[in-house]
């Protein structure tokens, strides 16, 4: 066996190991992404490699059997428990497939029978007949849209002592896409009495297209990618860069050597008309979010700076240098607020996802739920929003399959037929609460205490309020469900969720009623989020308050004024309402330019209170800053802002305000 | 790193290597920092207070977009408050708590130099005597006929302790 062969057997039967046990795990645990994804996986990897050798045996059943995985990763087939055993015939049927091709034998009857057989089981499950595998096919134009890349590959100087042959490979990535041109680099041939005919001295220049990603094209290169110096790249993102085109060819006149661009027409019929079809260039781009870290620190420098130059403005009083200085002013503005927000996005997009899990696992427990969506231009860090994905999938997978009665059972309750399942998200004092409320069955919290009673996971005599009642089911290994499904309830969710939540700084509670449904509320910190704020100042320092718990603001006049000797509460229109004078109670000093105190009224919950402030500066945009460790004991205070000028702005955290008040 | 308290002595620097050390001023008195957990020396930017706190933490500055809390270590070593003049600077340190840093600043009256010491001249710290609570000095740095007091950022920038919240009912 050549040392080739025996790569592709050993990688082959690790592909096939790897997808057994997933699907083992799957059948024990229960599907999910992640096995799926694997499963998918070695299909695609096995096929692939089968490609570059040629296997065609291999090739055309991986080729249905990635169809099929590919179905089922889009939610399109359902991997139950035949899929899974079936899956497994293929798993084994790719092994013998692999171990005859290895060994170059001639298929037997009785493995061609079977090699047909399966492949009409996964036809029927597929339903409509799968495009056939055809080596010299190209993708239909829609799905390659802007997907030009340019591969450049030079070869190292031993690449003819691995006997790996190049024609076979780029052949096959012609599978993945359309070769618009092959050119080869003769710049480093030297002259034919220095020729040395065991070395290559050659570099080719590849326009592919594709609908391909990155790491598929390197995979193409995978068995020499050691032998070669490979360069991929985008060919949009080339043109956005126009600066690093100099690295490409094109001082390095393309010289085409017939015989191997004889062998490309081989394979590829002109695609003379593809040319006009590309559309050019994708909608986003990458970028590494720490670049933008740096970004904004760099702009809150400038905004300093800038401030700076706004002094000498007002000292000089020149007319030209003042009209420059306003309109850098307001483009840095500008500048300052885009940069904020490539990083803020709408959980809206993300939430609209969860529609369509929601209604299929509704449809396939045939349960009737209205899902509904609120507070999807909420903007949460796209970091926080990716990463809390998961989590709320599972919550709300849940939600449906627990908390939700089937229609009849609801009627009987004299409930409506249809369940409702909310998901709604709203920042809150420095916070996004996202919530996830269902007019369920709800939990009951006997239930709960007894099931973890019996799991060991509270002693037997433990006594417990309600609120830790409620966070049992977060606990591992608890799960309510007393038939277990295939949908959720396995009892490896909950924690799990936790800890994501957890990972992100976040809390996440339940609040449950027997009969009325239940409420998961999940709390997330957004260290860089920006919300709309209300400056104000009190002696000598900026405050903030998120803008929408200000309920209004009134000038302190005597019309407010309480006349109950050390008393802290005003009068708002007959109402008696607390007064925290800040100055006061933060100890600050008296600010001298302020002529009049003025009430800001704070709302939170059910109450109210009254701010006792100096001077208003109105609605900010504020970007949380985290204050440090260092005043982690600071009270009522959430965070800071840094301020146009530079200055920085303190930022309440009203909730913790209240609780320190304790006003409940 | 190094190169932003490099002053202007590189000659002497190419004689001795070693690991750094900043000499500066407090109340008068020359006091050493490891080179090594300063980030920045910045001049004394605009404090804002934070109300509650320790007397010694003087509230947060904005140093390149980064909010960071002000420690004034006079007040903290020596119970004194810091004189302002255009000397004043604020050294950016940093502080590992709980395996994450968070970087402080910390006031000084004036910087002196920045010095090379190897590990050898660094001698131990009398239990006694000294003005400030030893508890504070790491080791003492023989230097020009004198002794300098090596400041232990450890115990001078305890979160722990300078995050206590001061008592609002004492004064």
């Amino acid at each position: 066996m050549s040392e080739e062969l025996q790569y592709f057997n050993e990688d082959a039967q690790e592909q096939l190991q790897m997808m057994e046990s997933a699907l083992l795990d799957a059948m024990d645990k229960g599907v999910n992404d992640e096995y799926i994804g694997t499963i998918f996986r070695a299909m695609h990897t096995i096929k692939g490699v089968a490609g570059m050798f040629s296997f065609d045996a291999i090739i055309s059943f991986t080729h249905i059997a990635e169809n099929l995985m590919d179905a089922v990763r889009n939610g399109k087939i359902e991997l139950d428990e035949n899929l899974l055993m079936l899956l497994l015939k293929c798993k084994d049927h790719v092994s013998t497939l692999v171990d005859y091709a290895v060994e170059s034998a001639p298929l037997p009857k009785n493995i061609l029978d079977k090699d047909k057989l399966l492949k009409a089981t996964i036809n029927n499950y597929l339903q409509s007949p799968p495009e056939k595998f055809v080596p010299t096919q190209t993708l239909p134009i829609e799905t390659i849209s802007s997907n030009l890349w340019h591969i450049s590959l030079h070869l190292k100087e031993y690449f003819f002592e691995t006997g790996m042959d190049l024609i076979s490979i780029i052949a096959f990535l012609k599978r993945l896409g359309t070769l618009h041109s092959v050119s080869t680099l003769v710049e480093n041939l030297p002259t034919l009495e220095e020729i040395d005919p065991y070395k290559p001295y050659l570099g080719f220049e590849i326009e592919f297209e594709g609908d391909v990603k990155k790491e598929d094209i390197i995979e193409v290169f995978e068995f020499v990618e050691d032998d070669i110096e490979l360069n991929v790249f985008s060919v949009d993102k080339i043109q956005k860069e126009e600066p690093q085109k100099e690295e490409l060819p094109e001082q390095t006149k393309p010289v085409i050597i017939e015989v191997l661009q004889a062998k490309i027409e081989d394979i590829q019929p002109k695609q003379e008309s593809n040319n006009k079809q590309i559309t050019p260039i994708s909608q986003s781009l990458r970028v590494d979010s720490s670049k933008i870290d740096i970004l904004i620190d760099t702009i809150s420098e400038m905004v300093i700076a800038n401030a700076k130059v706004n002094r000498y403005v007002e000292k000089y009083a020149d007319a030209e240098l003042e009209e420059v200085a306003i309109e850098l002013s307001g483009l840095l503005e500008e500048l300052r607020n885009n940069v904020m927000n490539i990083r803020m996005v709408q959980v809206g997009e993300s939430f609209e996802k969860f529609r369509r899990v929601v209604n299929d696992v509704a449809h396939k427990l045939n349960k009737k739920i209205n899902f509904t969506i609120k507070g999807g231009e909420t903007e949460l860090d796209k970091t926080v929003i990716e990463k809390i994905a998961d989590p709320l999938l599972h919550m709300l997978r849940n939600s449906v399959d627990h908390g939700i009665e089937l229609p009849a059972q609801r009627v009987q309750n004299g409930k409506p037929e249809y369940g409702t399942v909310e998901l709604r998200a709203y920042p809150e004092s420095g916070s996004i609460v996202i919530e996830i409320e269902d007019d369920g069955k709800g939990l009951a919290l006997d239930a709960i205490i007894s099931k973890a009673r019996a799991k060991g996971i509270i002693s037997q005599t433990q006594q417990l309020s309600d609120a830790e009642a409620y966070k049992l089911i977060f606990e591992p290994g608890f799960s309510t469900a007393e038939v277990v499904s295939d949908i959720s309830g396995r009892g490896v969710g909950m924690d799990v969720v936790k800890k994501n939540i957890e990972a992100l700084k976040g809390e996440v509670a339940l609040v449950s009623k027997v009969g009325k449904g239940s409420c998961f509320t999940i709390r997330l910190p957004l260290t860089l989020a920006i919300i709309d704020g209300f400056l104000f100042q009190v002696g000598q320092t900026h405050y903030i308050i998120p803008l929408d718990m200000v309920s209004e603001v009134i000038e302190y006049t005597s019309e407010y004024h309480v006349n109950i000797r050390e008393s802290q509460l005003f009068d708002l229109r007959g109402t008696l309402l607390p007064l925290l004078d800040v100055r006061n109670y933060y100890k600050e000093l008296p600010c001298e330019m302020c002529e009049r105190q003025n009430i800001i009224v704070v709302k939170y919950g059910h109450h109210k209170i009254g701010l006792l402030v100096d001077e208003l500066f109105g609605e900010y945009q504020t970007v949380i800053k985290p204050l440090g460790k260092l005043f982690k004991n600071a009270p009522g205070l959430y965070g800071a802002s840094i301020l146009g000028s530079g200055e920085i702005a303190l930022i309440f955290d009203i909730p913790t305000l209240f609780e320190i008040l304790k006003i409940k | 790193m190094y190169s932003q308290i490099l002053i202007d002595d590189d000659d002497e620097m190419a004689i001795k290597e070693g690991p750094q050390y900043l000499l500066f001023y407090l109340q008068s008195n020359l006091f050493a920092l490891r080179g090594e957990c300063i980030t920045e020396i910045v001049e004394l930017p605009e404090i804002t207070k934070v109300p509650w706190m320790q007397p010694c933490v003087k509230g947060v500055c904005n140093i390149r977009g980064t909010i960071v809390g002000v420690l004034d270590i006079s007040e903290r070593l020596m119970q004194n408050d810091f004189t302002n003049t255009n000397r004043t600077s604020l050294v950016i340190v940093k502080v590992a708590e709980e395996e994450v840093s968070h970087k402080i600043g910390l006031l000084i009256d004036e910087v002196y130099e920045v010095e090379v010491f190897e590990a050898n001249e660094l001698q131990s710290v009398p239990s006694f005597g000294l003005p400030i609570d030893s508890k504070y000095v790491e080791a003492m740095i023989p230097y020009k006929g004198d002794f300098i007091p090596l400041l232990s950022l450890k115990s001078v920038a305890d979160i722990e302790f300078l995050s206590q919240r001061e008592n609002p009912h004492a004064t």
